[in-house]
């Protein structure tokens, strides 16, 4: 036995379990410095540490998960270690040692996301300095599950379908109504005011994309109301000045529905003015979402945020504003509107839903369930049917309490028996469809 | 700024001159000149190549994970505690043999191919702290850069120069010393170094969560540690740099110690006084079996 094939001996096994120690436990991203030093990630640099003899100063407790890099200065007299150790206090999860006096060094490691604390050893040895909680957020989505992102791309293209063929619905329907509404034709005027609405409602989670110079202003000349109107100029409703400066929907909806003398047109040029701008206005909206025109801020376009934010945010408002009958203050046609903006949501939720089974299928089960209750609750107080087959809801004012001619609203203790369970249910919806977009988004 | 990082370079440097500077007392007091080429070449590799790829782990796009960079170093570690072992070995039975004249019999099995062993040992001693030191170094010296701080790299050179004059002063007093004395004293003195570094070893797995225990302290004398500019800290810098000295072991690695350096103290012991050449793969059989 020679000296040298003790050598091989030894060595071969240890040099290969160096090797596969290399390969296995492998490499990570290094922090690339920017101008401003920034990290690896958007939003997010380095993570400054300051070390002392007595402590160690983490300048953020959070930090989204990916590459994370720490630049760890010791301001101290003694050489340091900086440890990120795992939520047992136990783990070392990483460490820098010999960290001398008036140095700075960089740390990158691969966080997940979870709590960690980080710590320092003075001299390297002996108790721990300055443990402090660390949490690592969910950062950057990471290599998204190809199916997920056709879905995603689906949804966007569905939604954005079913926008535009609203807006051509709208539209025709708007003119129809005009010109019912300006030959006189009350009855039939009234009707389609319903009808052409209901295509307004369903597209109204994208409405704030709705803006020619500034986002909403459109949205606001279709659909403003009397009563914001009159609170921005701090005057009555009735006020002929404050009404001569209204437009939209629910100008005519108050020439159209309400008794009260005080909301006529003071002439047939007036009407016929925003009967002809109410239109153009909804031709404006046409072309902003066919992409014959740019809105504010550029082409219309719809984003996953859209569909997925939009759906619960316009339940959210129907439990606590649209509730009280404000929407349709003359016309109490406020069921309807319910309708339509149920079908919207459904319509924005069912173009995600099959991401939300494949994630979280417990909440895709609840939001069904949440849907058909707020349908069953509507249906109680259906009247017969649209021409098209459609359910026609009573008079909202005949089931609960409301605000009648942009009086005051009720107060929650006034409200009906209908009217709190209608509010229950959607609200209970508005509450899951708040959890979609993290579902969706993540 | 300037001395503690000294102190650092000093610790990091001293472990590596350590073993060299006693394997060139050997090859001199061995007649075996011949042999120094080899030794220096293996140490030009093994200061290079960690340099090299801490440069490239520092600047580059790319930098090792923290369980990647103990496990190397533990394996590394266990490597040269394997070699070291066979290399005291190897001079004891040396040492008999200078006393039963078969000097000319074992200076040729040196020529035949064990002077690359002693190059390997070399490697090993050096290359072992390599990475960690070129880390050091490269973090320091890239830090300097960017604040504009001369006195943490001047401290970095200094302790790095002064390992080598330790290193350098060792050599000449073990040269002092006869030559029956000298492979007594060597071979104990690299018992002892090999034994920290199995301890380090193992601290470095347990780091890594390969093995458990990790927070199992035997002692814990950190609190006594005085300033750096104490004496006593120097003495514990040198003791770290030598033998691993630990003010906070864990079991595991005092247990890894007495493991190691029990039987092989005992051993050497023996074959130093009387004991018939054993092969030295059994010696190194204790070390294996700790990890």
């Amino acid at each position: 036995m020679t000296r040298t094939t003790l050598m091989h001996t030894v060595t071969r096994p240890l040099a290969i379990a160096a090797v596969i120690a290399l390969a296995a436990a492998g490499c990570t991203d290094n922090p690339t410095s920017g101008a401003n030093g920034a990290g690896t990630q958007a939003g997010a640099g380095p993570v400054g540490v300051t070390i002392t003899d007595e402590g160690c100063a983490v300048a953020s407790t959070q930090t989204p998960s990916g590459a994370v890099t720490f630049s760890i200065t010791n301001e101290g007299t003694v050489p340091n270690e900086f440890e990120i150790l795992a939520s047992d206090k136990l783990r070392i999860v990483t460490e820098k040692e010999n960290i001398g006096p008036g140095t700075t060094v960089e740390l990158t490691t691969g966080l997940e996301k979870g709590d960690y604390f980080t710590a320092c050893k003075p001299n390297m040895v002996g108790a721990l300095v300055g443990v402090t909680p660390f949490t690592v957020t969910q950062g950057e989505a990471l290599a998204v599950d190809e199916d997920i992102q056709k879905l995603r791309d689906e949804a966007i293209t569905d939604y954005t379908a079913y926008i535009e063929d609203q807006a051509g619905q709208l539209l025709a329907a708007t003119e129809d109504f005009r010109d019912a509404y300006l030959a006189g034709d009350t009855e039939r005027a009234q009707d389609l005011y319903v009808l052409a609405r209901r295509h307004f409602e369903r597209i109204e989670p994208t409405a704030e994309a709705f803006g020619i110079e500034e986002p909403g202003d459109l949205d606001a000349a279709l659909d403003l109301r009397i009563q914001d109107l009159s609170a921005g100029a701090g005057t009555a409703v009735t006020d002929p000045e404050l009404l001569a400066r209204w437009t939209g929907w629910h100008r005519i909806e108050a020439d159209l529905f309400s008794d009260d003398e005080a909301f006529r047109f003071p002439d047939a040029a007036s009407r016929q003015r925003v009967a002809d701008q109410l239109v153009e206005d909804t031709q404006t909206l046409y072309d902003l979402v066919t992409g014959a025109q740019d809105t504010a801020s550029g082409p219309f376009e719809v984003t996953l945020e859209d569909v997925t934010l939009g759906a619960g945010a316009l339940m959210e408002e129907v439990a606590t504003g649209k509730i009280v009958g404000e929407e349709e203050t003359f016309s109490h046609t406020d069921l309807d509107d319910f309708q339509a903006n149920l079908d919207g949501a459904r319509v924005a939720y069912g173009n995600v839903q099959k991401i939300v089974e494949t994630e979280d299928p417990d909440l895709a089960r609840e939001i069904t369930d949440s849907f058909a209750a707020v349908q069953e609750e509507l249906s109680t107080h259906q009247a017969g049917e649209w021409e098209d087959g459609t359910p026609r809801y009573v008079d909202y004012s005949t089931i609960a309490a409301v605000q009648e001619d942009a009086g005051p609203a009720p107060k929650d203790s006034e409200y009906t028996d209908a009217q709190r369970s209608l509010s229950l249910a959607v609200t209970a919806l508005a509450d899951e469809l708040a959890q979609v977009p993290a579902v969706v988004l993540s | 700024m300037f001395l503690p990082n000294l102190l650092i370079a000093l610790r990091e440097g001293l472990e590596a001159t350590l073993v060299v500077s006693i394997l060139v007392a050997y090859l001199v007091k061995s007649q075996r000149r011949d042999v120094l080429p080899k030794l220096w070449i293996g140490v030009a590799v093994a200061a290079a190549l960690p340099l090299l790829l801490g440069a490239v782990l520092t600047w580059g796009p790319k930098t090792l994970t923290f369980q990647a960079q103990e496990i190397l170093g533990g394996s590394l570690a266990l490597l040269a505690v394997a070699l070291t072992t066979g290399m005291i070995f190897w001079m004891s039975r040396h040492a008999r043999g200078q006393k039963q004249g078969l000097e000319g019999e074992l200076s040729r099995a040196l020529a035949r191919g064990a002077g690359w062993g002693v190059a390997l040992v070399a490697i090993a001693a050096v290359g072992r702290e390599g990475l960690e030191t070129a880390l050091f170094v490269w973090a320091t010296v890239k830090s300097s850069v960017e604040n504009s701080v001369a006195a943490t790299t001047a401290g970095l050179v200094v302790g790095l120069a002064l390992a080598i004059v330790l290193g350098i002063l060792i050599y000449r007093g073990a040269l002092h010393l006869n030559l029956g004395r000298f492979f007594t004293w060597t071979g104990g003195f690299l018992i002892l170094i090999a034994a920290g570094i199995v301890a380090y070893g193992i601290g470095d797995f347990q780091e890594a969560g390969v093995l458990p225990g990790l927070y199992t302290h035997a002692w814990d004398l950190s609190a006594l540690l005085p300033a750096t500019t104490s004496p006593v800290y120097w003495l514990y810098v040198v003791g770290q740099a030598m033998f691993q000295v630990n003010v906070q072991p864990t079991v595991l690695q005092v247990v890894a110690w007495l493991l190691y350096a029990v039987p092989v103290s005992v051993l050497f012991v023996r074959r130093v006084r009387a004991g018939a050449p054993r092969p030295a793969r059994e010696a190194a059989v204790p070390a294996t079996a700790a990890v």
